[in-house]
Protein backbone atom coordinates (compact mmCIF):
# COMPACT_ATOMS: atom_id res chain seq x y z
CA UNK A 1 0.00 0.00 0.00
CA UNK A 2 2.75 2.48 1.01
CA UNK A 3 4.76 1.55 -2.09
CA UNK A 4 1.82 2.61 -4.27
CA UNK A 5 1.63 5.86 -2.33
CA UNK A 6 5.34 6.57 -2.99
CA UNK A 7 4.98 5.76 -6.70
CA UNK A 8 1.84 7.90 -6.96
CA UNK A 9 3.40 10.86 -5.18
CA UNK A 10 6.55 10.65 -7.30
CA UNK A 11 4.52 10.52 -10.50
CA UNK A 12 2.51 13.54 -9.38
CA UNK A 13 5.64 15.55 -8.52
CA UNK A 14 7.28 14.66 -11.86
CA UNK A 15 4.12 15.61 -13.79
CA UNK A 16 3.88 18.89 -11.87
CA UNK A 17 7.54 19.68 -12.65
CA UNK A 18 7.02 18.94 -16.35
CA UNK A 19 3.99 21.24 -16.49
CA UNK A 20 5.87 23.97 -14.59
CA UNK A 21 8.91 23.70 -16.87
CA UNK A 22 6.67 24.01 -19.94
CA UNK A 23 4.92 27.04 -18.46
CA UNK A 24 8.22 28.77 -17.66
CA UNK A 25 10.04 27.88 -20.90
CA UNK A 26 8.27 30.60 -22.92
CA UNK A 27 8.92 33.54 -20.56
CA UNK A 28 12.53 32.42 -19.92
CA UNK A 29 13.22 32.17 -23.67
CA UNK A 30 11.60 35.57 -24.16
CA UNK A 31 13.70 37.17 -21.39
CA UNK A 32 16.86 35.61 -22.81
CA UNK A 33 16.08 37.00 -26.27
CA UNK A 34 15.41 40.47 -24.82
CA UNK A 35 18.70 40.36 -22.92
CA UNK A 36 20.59 39.33 -26.06
CA UNK A 37 18.94 42.16 -28.04
CA UNK A 38 19.84 44.66 -25.32
CA UNK A 39 23.47 43.47 -25.20
CA UNK A 40 23.70 43.76 -28.99
CA UNK A 41 22.25 47.29 -28.82
CA UNK A 42 24.78 48.30 -26.14
CA UNK A 43 27.62 46.99 -28.32
CA UNK A 44 26.39 48.93 -31.37
CA UNK A 45 26.00 52.09 -29.29
CA UNK A 46 29.52 51.70 -27.84
CA UNK A 47 30.99 51.32 -31.33
CA UNK A 48 29.24 54.50 -32.48
CA UNK A 49 30.37 56.42 -29.38
CA UNK A 50 33.98 55.27 -29.81
CA UNK A 51 33.95 56.45 -33.43
CA UNK A 52 33.15 59.97 -32.15
CA UNK A 53 35.60 60.17 -29.24
CA UNK A 54 39.05 61.73 -29.49
CA UNK A 55 42.00 59.40 -28.68
CA UNK A 56 42.22 60.91 -25.17
CA UNK A 57 38.48 60.52 -24.51
CA UNK A 58 38.60 56.99 -25.91
CA UNK A 59 41.29 55.87 -23.47
CA UNK A 60 39.41 57.53 -20.56
CA UNK A 61 36.20 55.76 -21.55
CA UNK A 62 37.90 52.39 -22.01
CA UNK A 63 39.79 52.62 -18.71
CA UNK A 64 37.18 54.27 -16.47
CA UNK A 65 33.82 54.31 -18.25
CA UNK A 66 33.65 58.13 -18.48
CA UNK A 67 35.31 60.87 -20.52
CA UNK A 68 35.88 64.62 -20.27
CA UNK A 69 34.50 67.23 -22.64
CA UNK A 70 35.81 70.79 -22.93
CA UNK A 71 33.20 73.23 -24.20
CA UNK A 72 33.75 76.27 -26.39
CA UNK A 73 33.76 78.47 -23.25
CA UNK A 74 36.57 76.38 -21.80
CA UNK A 75 34.46 74.61 -19.14
CA UNK A 76 35.30 70.98 -18.47
CA UNK A 77 32.56 68.43 -17.92
CA UNK A 78 32.85 64.75 -17.07
CA UNK A 79 30.32 62.63 -18.95
CA UNK A 80 29.60 59.56 -16.83
CA UNK A 81 26.89 56.93 -17.25
CA UNK A 82 23.64 58.53 -15.96
CA UNK A 83 25.20 61.87 -14.93
CA UNK A 84 27.41 64.76 -16.02
CA UNK A 85 29.68 66.57 -13.57
CA UNK A 86 31.09 70.06 -14.10
CA UNK A 87 34.76 69.86 -13.20
CA UNK A 88 35.08 73.14 -11.34
CA UNK A 89 35.37 73.89 -7.62
CA UNK A 90 31.64 73.38 -7.07
CA UNK A 91 31.45 70.05 -8.91
CA UNK A 92 27.82 70.56 -9.93
CA UNK A 93 26.15 67.35 -11.08
CA UNK A 94 23.51 67.23 -13.82
CA UNK A 95 20.92 64.65 -14.71
CA UNK A 96 19.88 64.55 -18.35
CA UNK A 97 18.57 61.54 -20.20
CA UNK A 98 17.23 60.37 -23.53
CA UNK A 99 13.51 60.10 -24.17
CA UNK A 100 12.59 57.50 -25.31
CA UNK A 101 15.23 55.14 -23.93
CA UNK A 102 18.38 54.35 -25.92
CA UNK A 103 21.50 52.47 -24.74
CA UNK A 104 23.75 54.30 -22.28
CA UNK A 105 26.57 54.86 -24.81
CA UNK A 106 24.12 56.61 -27.19
CA UNK A 107 23.04 58.86 -24.31
CA UNK A 108 26.65 59.69 -23.47
CA UNK A 109 27.27 60.55 -27.13
CA UNK A 110 24.24 62.87 -27.21
CA UNK A 111 25.46 64.65 -24.04
CA UNK A 112 29.00 65.03 -25.42
CA UNK A 113 27.75 66.52 -28.69
CA UNK A 114 25.30 68.88 -27.00
CA UNK A 115 28.01 70.11 -24.60
CA UNK A 116 30.45 70.70 -27.44
CA UNK A 117 27.98 72.55 -29.64
CA UNK A 118 25.45 74.20 -27.35
CA UNK A 119 26.47 74.30 -23.67
CA UNK A 120 23.71 76.83 -22.92
CA UNK A 121 21.04 74.46 -24.20
CA UNK A 122 22.56 71.63 -22.19
CA UNK A 123 22.40 73.71 -19.00
CA UNK A 124 18.83 74.81 -19.78
CA UNK A 125 17.72 71.20 -20.31
CA UNK A 126 19.61 69.31 -17.60
CA UNK A 127 18.44 69.07 -14.01
CA UNK A 128 21.17 70.19 -11.59
CA UNK A 129 20.99 68.21 -8.38
CA UNK A 130 24.25 69.13 -6.66
CA UNK B 1 29.98 58.55 -53.36
CA UNK B 2 27.87 57.20 -50.52
CA UNK B 3 26.85 59.02 -47.34
CA UNK B 4 25.70 57.44 -44.09
CA UNK B 5 23.37 58.63 -41.37
CA UNK B 6 23.29 56.79 -38.03
CA UNK B 7 19.97 57.13 -36.23
CA UNK B 8 20.35 56.24 -32.55
CA UNK B 9 17.53 54.12 -31.16
CA UNK B 10 16.76 51.26 -28.76
CA UNK B 11 18.68 48.87 -31.04
CA UNK B 12 21.83 51.03 -30.75
CA UNK B 13 21.39 52.70 -34.10
CA UNK B 14 20.02 52.19 -37.57
CA UNK B 15 22.21 53.23 -40.48
CA UNK B 16 20.74 54.60 -43.69
CA UNK B 17 22.76 55.54 -46.73
CA UNK B 18 22.38 57.90 -49.64
CA UNK B 19 24.09 58.15 -52.98
CA UNK B 20 25.39 61.68 -53.61
CA UNK B 21 24.44 61.29 -57.28
CA UNK B 22 20.92 59.99 -56.59
CA UNK B 23 18.35 62.72 -55.77
CA UNK B 24 15.83 60.11 -54.59
CA UNK B 25 18.07 58.79 -51.77
CA UNK B 26 18.96 62.38 -50.85
CA UNK B 27 15.25 63.19 -50.57
CA UNK B 28 14.83 60.17 -48.27
CA UNK B 29 17.65 61.46 -46.06
CA UNK B 30 16.03 64.91 -46.00
CA UNK B 31 12.93 63.19 -44.66
CA UNK B 32 15.08 61.68 -41.87
CA UNK B 33 16.15 65.24 -41.00
CA UNK B 34 12.53 66.42 -40.92
CA UNK B 35 11.47 63.52 -38.70
CA UNK B 36 14.40 64.21 -36.37
CA UNK B 37 13.54 67.91 -36.15
CA UNK B 38 9.87 67.12 -35.45
CA UNK B 39 10.95 64.80 -32.61
CA UNK B 40 13.30 67.41 -31.10
CA UNK B 41 16.39 65.42 -32.05
CA UNK B 42 19.65 66.91 -33.27
CA UNK B 43 21.84 65.87 -36.19
CA UNK B 44 25.62 66.18 -36.06
CA UNK B 45 28.63 65.74 -38.28
CA UNK B 46 32.24 65.44 -37.21
CA UNK B 47 34.11 68.69 -37.88
CA UNK B 48 37.78 68.88 -38.87
CA UNK B 49 38.84 69.34 -35.21
CA UNK B 50 37.13 66.03 -34.35
CA UNK B 51 34.35 67.74 -32.41
CA UNK B 52 30.68 67.65 -33.30
CA UNK B 53 28.93 70.27 -35.38
CA UNK B 54 25.17 70.58 -35.59
CA UNK B 55 23.69 70.14 -39.04
CA UNK B 56 20.18 71.16 -40.03
CA UNK B 57 18.27 70.53 -43.20
CA UNK B 58 19.18 74.07 -44.25
CA UNK B 59 22.94 73.66 -43.67
CA UNK B 60 23.30 70.04 -44.81
CA UNK B 61 25.42 69.47 -47.91
CA UNK B 62 24.85 65.87 -49.12
CA UNK B 63 28.20 65.82 -50.94
CA UNK B 64 30.35 67.36 -48.18
CA UNK B 65 28.64 66.05 -45.04
CA UNK B 66 28.66 62.31 -45.69
CA UNK B 67 28.82 60.99 -42.12
CA UNK B 68 25.96 62.06 -39.85
CA UNK B 69 24.52 60.98 -36.50
CA UNK B 70 21.03 61.65 -35.17
CA UNK B 71 21.15 61.77 -31.37
CA UNK B 72 18.19 61.06 -29.09
CA UNK B 73 16.10 63.89 -27.62
CA UNK B 74 17.47 64.82 -24.20
CA UNK B 75 15.32 65.83 -21.25
CA UNK B 76 16.15 66.84 -17.69
CA UNK B 77 16.21 63.80 -15.40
Amino acid sequence: MSAWLVVGTTAFVVAALVVLARLLAGPVRCAHRALTRRRRAELRAKALLLSWLSPGQRSQYRARGWFDVVTSTGSRYRVCPRKVVRMDARRSAYCIEAAPWVPEADQMLAKKLLLETDERRFLATAYRYR
Amino acid sequence: MTGRIHITNAQGDTTRTWDTADPETIRETEEVFREAQRAGRLVYRQAENGKGEQVTLETWDPVEHTELTVTPRLVGG
